[in-house]
Order: structure tokens, then C-alpha cells, then sequence
């Protein structure tokens, strides 16, 4: 496993290199690889997918733009999930200062998988109600927290990152990662009261 | 299973939510004419914040930040704040005796220097010092010329004399 993730990051460094020499197919690979990944964490954090891809095209632009400063001491990945993390927030800040989001601009009609469809039909509360009604109301739910919070909340409970790798990213400390998701969950299990027993 | 629990699970099913499919073939596309489109439009100025906003980014710690920003902050107020050298009271001030004109300062300008020659290659001896002027009637034998200097700024000149009397008095 640390083997895999010590050649996937000697990959990215090749890469990274080819790139930073004018190689542009180099950086293609770059995004192809890690654009699933970052498109989750900004689609997790706006719930809308037009400005998920107006955000994801403009930190990869960033990442272009600002190549030759990378200097390798942080992987690619971090170095990228740093880039969108910082770009999505300030986003937020803006929309928030614009106008409040309406319920209608959250997207609730993303295509589901079959491993989605199994695991809603197991799961008790949820049988009774419909996919779509679930999903919006998980996107209310995440969207009603704060951007600290919801941050959190995508990047240890949906994307499965690991509390360390959230403190370096964010720059607070392990214990500030922690207690934001305690005081997190803590909200939306009462935003979603309705399905947990 | 604990509430915590069931909402973790829940989370996770946001795992399963994908954009269609195709999606990133397409989405490499559209970064493509987005680069170019940006390349065409975007002005050196903000390419350039650009960059120091993405190096600051990169220190999360807003503490480090913000005290580099103050530290260079700083130093432009000092360069720019630092009073300017007088030039105009130097010159009032400091007097030099044509002894002492190797001393540099604008002031050596309203001393009046007497006419010298154009200094010989390693020529050690004060612009003040006429006496070593390479006019050898005018230096003559006077007894307060160092021998040595006389000596140096001959060399300079010929060979030859290194072999005559220093001194005029001796030639004759």
C-alpha cells in the first residue's frame, strides 16, 4: 500500500517535471487523474454542478499558471486539493455575501450507481423514501452548515481522508479538525433527525 | 447502531454521486478553450497577484502570513522613509586643505586646487602635494619633498633618471 503510494507519487513527480518543461500532455494526465477526486470535494461543498465545473477548470488553471513555483516539497495532489479547498471557500464567501442560496440551485438529480441503489435499499429509514428526496435532503443538510464545518464533513466523511491529511491542508490543528466534526455531526443529526432512528 | 454511526453511513453515500458519464473526457476539453480563452484575456497584473496569492496559499498558517506581509511592509516604510542624505550642509560643514584632497566629498569642488598633471600610474601621492608635479623646474631641490615620492614619480617617467641624482642641484 505505502509502496503503491510512494510510485504513484514518483508518477505525479515525472509529470510534474514534463510539464514544468512545456510537456502539456504531461499536465493532461495530471488532470484526468486527480479531476475526479476534486470535482467530489467542490461538488460536495457548493452542491451545484455548473459552478463545480467553473471551479474545477479554474484550479487546474491555477495549478498550470503557478507550475514552475511548485517545488515539490508537498505531492501534486496536496498541492492541488490546497489550490481547490482555498478557491472553493472563497467562493462560498462570495455567494454567501451575493445572496443567500436558494433551495432550487442545489442540485438533486445526479445519476446514482448500482452500489448507491443497493445501499439505500438496505438501509431501513431511507427504503421509504425516494433517491431523489434523500439526496436533497442531504445537500440541505450539508449546505446549512458553515464552510469550516462542511469542509470537514467532505473530507473526512465523504472523501474518507484522514484527519492528519485534513490539518495539513487546512493548517489547523488535528484537535480543530476534530472538533469541527464533532460539532458538525452534531448539527446534522438534527438536520437529519428524520433518518436516523 | 449509534446515530453518529448512521450518519456516517449516510455521508457516505454521497461517495456514489457522479457527474455523467463522459464527463472528463469532455471536462478536458472545455479546459483546453478555458486556458486559451484565459491566456488571451487575463493582464500580466493579475497573472502576477495570481502568483502571490497561490504562494500564500500554500502557508495556511495566516499568523506566518501576515507577519511576512508586515515584515516587507516594513522594510518598503523604512527604504521609503529614511531621511535623504544633505549634501548642501556636508559641503558647509567639512573644509579640506589642499593637503587633504584625497579626501572625496562635493566641498573639494569650492576649494580651489592648484594645476596639476594628469596622476601617473600608481601614483600614491596627495593631489595637494604639487611639489611632485612633473615640471622638474618648478619642483626644484626642496628639502620638504619626501626623496622617496620624487623617486616614485620619476620611475613613472624614465629609466634613466632612476641612474642621475635625485636631485637638480646634484645635475648641475
Amino acid at each position: 500500500m505505502a509502496d503503491a503510494a510512494l510510485t504513484d507519487k514518483q508518477e505525479d513527480r515525472v509529470l510534474v517535471e514534463r510539464a514544468q518543461e512545456g510537456d502539456c500532455a504531461s499536465f493532461d494526465t495530471l488532470v484526468l487523474k486527480y479531476s475526479p477526486r476534486l470535482y467530489s470535494l467542490i461538488y460536495h461543498m457548493t452542491s451545484h454542478r455548473e459552478d463545480t465545473h467553473d471551479l474545477l477548470q479554474e484550479v487546474f488553471a491555477r495549478a498550470f499558471r503557478n507550475l514552475r513555483s511548485f517545488r515539490g516539497q508537498s505531492g501534486f495532489y496536496t498541492w492541488v486539493y490546497t489550490i481547490a479547498v482555498n478557491l472553493t471557500l472563497n467562493f462560498l464567501k462570495r455567494r454567501n455575501r451575493r445572496h443567500n442560496i436558494s433551495l432550487d440551485d442545489i442540485d438533486n438529480g445526479i445519476q446514482t450507481d448500482g452500489e448507491f441503489l443497493e445501499l439505500t435499499a438496505t438501509s431501513d429509514p431511507v427504503r421509504e423514501t425516494g433517491l431523489r428526496e434523500l439526496q436533497r435532503h442531504l445537500n440541505e443538510a450539508l449546505q446549512k452548515l458553515s464552510e469550516d464545518h462542511r469542509t470537514v464533513v467532505t473530507m473526512f466523511d465523504i472523501q474518507g481522508m484522514p484527519h492528519a491529511d485534513i490539518s495539513r491542508i487546512l493548517g489547523v490543528s488535528e484537535g480543530t479538525v476534530r472538533s469541527r466534526l464533532h460539532y458538525a455531526h452534531k448539527q446534522l443529526q438534527s438536520l437529519l433527525s428524520d433518518y436516523l432512528s | 447502531m449509534n446515530k453518529d454511526e448512521q450518519l456516517r453511513r449516510l455521508l457516505r453515500l454521497k461517495r456514489h454521486e457522479k457527474p455523467e458519464e463522459g464527463y472528463f473526457e469532455q471536462f478536458l476539453e472545455d479546459f483546453h478553450a478555458h486556458q486559451l480563452k484565459t491566456l488571451a484575456t487575463q493582464s500580466a497584473a493579475s497573472l502576477w497577484f495570481e502568483r502571490v496569492q497561490t504562494a500564500f496559499s500554500a502557508i495556511r498558517r495566516p499568523v506566518v502570513a501576515w507577519s511576512a506581509v508586515a515584515a516587507y511592509a516594513g522594510v518598503m516604510l523604512l527604504i521609503h522613509a529614511w531621511p535623504a542624505p544633505d549634501h548642501a550642509a556636508n559641503s558647509m560643514i567639512i573644509n579640506v586643505s589642499p593637503g587633504m584632497a584625497s579626501s572625496p566629498g562635493p566641498s573639494l569642488k569650492e576649494t580651489p586646487l592648484p594645476q596639476v598633471q594628469p596622476p601617473m600610474p600608481h601614483n600614491t601621492i596627495p593631489a595637494g602635494s604639487t611639489v611632485l608635479a612633473t615640471d622638474k623646474s618648478s619642483s626644484g631641490g626642496s628639502s620638504d619633498t619626501p626623496p622617496g615620492r620624487r623617486r616614485t614619480t620619476e620611475q613613472t617617467q624614465d629609466n634613466k633618471d632612476l641612474k642621475t641624482p635625485l636631485t637638480p642641484s646634484r645635475t648641475d
